[in-house]
């Protein structure tokens, strides 16, 4: 029977050596879940076009499956296009990403989320929203 | 970096197709040679021995094209994370997909390098695999029903690795093999297809009753429409396959149903690539079952797509669209307030550009006139192939076909727009244009050499049929706008009837030029045929 070898290592070796690749491989793929199914926003706070009281403002936003929470960014960016990074609340729900925008002046504004999609790629999105006055009770 | 992520993500899914084709091929190859040849070939004979030499050669050229694409997936995925939001090397590379990534090439290296032929380094390697494409599919994400649906979609990736990964290794038997060996390696893989159709089956029902869930999702959402198109790619293959399982049975007696089967094969292979595209675009969309009420209704969908609205031959100015619209009124306030004027859009931004009603009448003109070049294409191809000599120059109008899409589909780039011509490819819509764009010329170019006499009975007779299927191929896989999930499926419904359309040109002209008696006529009549009904379905499109 004629076996295959490779830059003519010997049998034994190259069984051995076979073994460790096929261990840390199956280790890999096994570790590698969960990736995250091509992410969409199904709820968020604010609502996409929707308007929020001037003040202080909290993120949140819901997927349709679970986040890779570790390689996930949300950025604000007002109407002059100036962006500045939200830090990620630590959260235990697998679905979510929270973050304090800080306080928000009346405007328009946008949150710029990216999170990484099921093949590895990173897709990302926008959820636009109006932030108005209070309105002063009389 | 982060004006290119949209074209990356392009790119992504389409190296994430070849990667399925790659497993589809290693894994496929591993069962076929352990499950159809190994038990019954003795090795010592020399007919079975060049079999078997083929059947490793191919599995080894097949695992090689898998660590390629797998590799140059995770680093171009990393690429993108690094470039766009500045972050670590270290945590890009260790995303979940990578790891995956890493165990696929370890699993594609083993079997590229060190498989010994009867061993179980082989099979281990394709469990790797198996293991490391399941982990990428959307089973993993899932928040409910994740151990039902990881073990259905391992069963569907099983049932087709064995079917249509297994389709080349049959077509070596059936070209290498002798009669008798041919005859018994037939019949025993066409019982390995049987099992992987079954699997495919009920893994298939168990995916679409989660991810799908109804029958207004199959037509309203993207998922659903593309899930669809697989089916009916699907039962094609199955038309071919029913017809190679009964000639499977008779080939030891009838030695003539040879050729026929190894044309059919050749097809199912073409058809078969086909659904590991879509199978592999579909894991870039969001399950039907999570757009909730985002699914397009049935009244929006027949009058749309179904309702016949008479072709729009009159086209707006291009200063009359919504880009060209808002960069004037940009420019005049720049100007008054004397500072610079800012792009009003920048391709590759990850902002939709802004749309109009000049801009939707621009496009439908755009398609219905192109409609009417393809279908003047497919009417004189008919006349060609009726006899009519002039008219075998039809390929000439492929070219006038190609600069019409290239001058009028993105008007915000040059020659019509101010956005550079290089720059405007950021956005993946223009680059897939314009990668359609030089699939028709050089079909074009050749087929017409090939039509004309020069080219006429060389190799170059295969760019019509390879051409047509990339085209096909292309439109079936090509990107997904996820902000506008309703508008995108009413425009991709159109796009996936043109892909399939291109399909199934292809094939019938690669069975025009390799099949022969009544098979070659038949398909003789039929790509022009496709031609006439892809024209049709352009001249009628509509977005409005």
């Amino acid at each position: 029977m004629k076996r295959c070898f490779f830059f003519g290592v010997g049998t034994r070796r190259t069984d051995r050596l076979s073994l460790l690749i096929f261990v840390v491989a199956l280790l890999l793929a096994a570790r590698s879940g969960p990736a995250l199914a091509h992410a969409l926003v199904i709820a968020s706070q604010p609502a996409s076009n929707g308007e929020v009281t001037a003040g202080d403002v909290a993120v949140d936003l819901r997927f349709n499956s679970r986040l890779d929470r570790k390689r996930a960014r949300l950025r604000l960016i007002n109407a002059a296009g100036e962006a500045h990074d939200l830090t990620l609340q630590a959260d235990d729900s697998p679905d979510h990403l929270r973050a304090m925008a800080g306080t928000l002046t009346a405007g328009e504004y946008r949150i710029e989320w990216y999170v990484l999609s099921p093949d590895g790629h990173v897709t990302r999105g926008n959820v636009p929203f109006k932030v108005k006055d209070q309105v002063q009770a009389p | 970096m982060s004006l290119l992520i949209d074209v990356f993500a392009f790119l992504s899914v389409l190296l994430r197709c070849l990667s399925l084709v790659g497993a589809a091929l290693v894994v496929g190859g591993v069962l076929f040679r352990h499950l159809i040849v190994l038990p019954v070939a003795d090795r010592a004979i020399g007919p079975t021995r060049d079999v078997l030499t083929r059947l490793t050669r191919l599995l080894r050229r097949s695992a090689v094209l898998l660590v390629l694409t797998a590799t140059t997936t995770a680093l171009l995925d990393s690429m993108v994370m690094m470039g766009s939001v500045q972050m670590a090397a270290s945590v890009a590379l260790s995303a979940p997909s990578n790891l995956a990534a890493l165990a696929i090439v370890l699993g594609a290296l083993v079997i590229a390098f060190v498989d010994g032929e009867p061993g179980w380094r082989a099979p281990l390697a394709a469990l790797v695999i198996l293991t490391g494409m399941v982990s990428t599919t959307h089973a993993v994400s899932r928040l409910d029903h994740t151990a039902l649906m990881i073990t259905a979609s391992a069963l569907h990736q099983i049932g087709a690795y064995a079917w249509l990964g297994g389709l080349p290794y049959f077509l070596v038997v059936l070209n290498r093999a002798t009669a008798n060996e041919r005859a018994r390696l037939a019949l025993r893989y066409s019982h390995l297809c049987v099992a992987g159709v079954t699997l495919i089956l009920l893994s298939a029902a168990c995916k679409a009753s989660i991810y799908i869930g109804s029958v207004a999702a199959v037509y309203g959402s993207q998922y659903g429409a593309m899930s669809a198109t697989k089916g009916l790619l699907l039962v094609t293959l199955l038309a071919f396959g029913a017809g190679n399982f009964r000639a499977a049975r008779r080939l030891a007696t009838d030695g003539a149903l040879v050729q026929r089967v190894r044309r059919f094969v050749e097809v199912e292979i073409m058809i078969g690539v086909s659904v590991m595209f879509v199978a592999g675009a579909l894991t870039s969309l969001p399950p039907a079952v999570d757009l909730g009420s985002d699914l397009a209704p049935w009244q929006t969908v027949k009058e749309r797509v179904f309702t016949l609205h008479a072709p729009r031959l009159v086209s707006p100015a291009a200063s009359e669209l919504a880009i060209a619209q808002a960069q004037a009124r940009l420019d005049a306030l720049a100007a008054s307030e004397h500072k610079p004027a800012l792009p009003v859009y920048v391709p590759g931004a990850g902002l939709s550009p802004p749309v109009d009603v000049a801009d939707v009448l621009w496009s439908e003109y755009n398609h219905n006139w192109s409609g009417v070049f393809v279908l003047t294409v497919g009417l004189v191809a008919l006349l060609a192939q009726a006899g009519w000599r002039p008219a075998r120059h039809w390929p000439l109008l492929f070219f006038a076909l190609g600069i019409f899409v290239l001058l009028r589909s993105d008007p915000e780039s040059w020659p019509l727009g101010d956005i550079n011509f290089f720059a405007a490819m950021r956005a993946p819509e223009v680059l897939q244009h314009r990668l359609a764009v030089l699939v028709v010329f050089v079909f074009a170019i050749f087929e017409w050499r090939a039509r004309s006499g020069v080219l006429a009975g060389t190799r170059y007779e295969y760019v019509f049929p390879f051409s047509n299927l990339l085209g096909g191929i292309l439109l079936l896989a090509h990107n997904h706008d996820l902000n506008n999930q309703q508008e995108a499926l009413l425009m991709e419904l159109s796009h996936l009837a043109i892909g399939l359309l291109a399909i199934a040109a292809g094939c019938a002209r690669w069975l025009e030029i390799r099949a022969t008696g009544t098979i070659a006529r038949v398909s003789a009549w039929l790509w022009p045929l496709s031609f006439v009904s892809l024209g049709l379905v352009l001249l009628f499109y509509r977005e409005s």
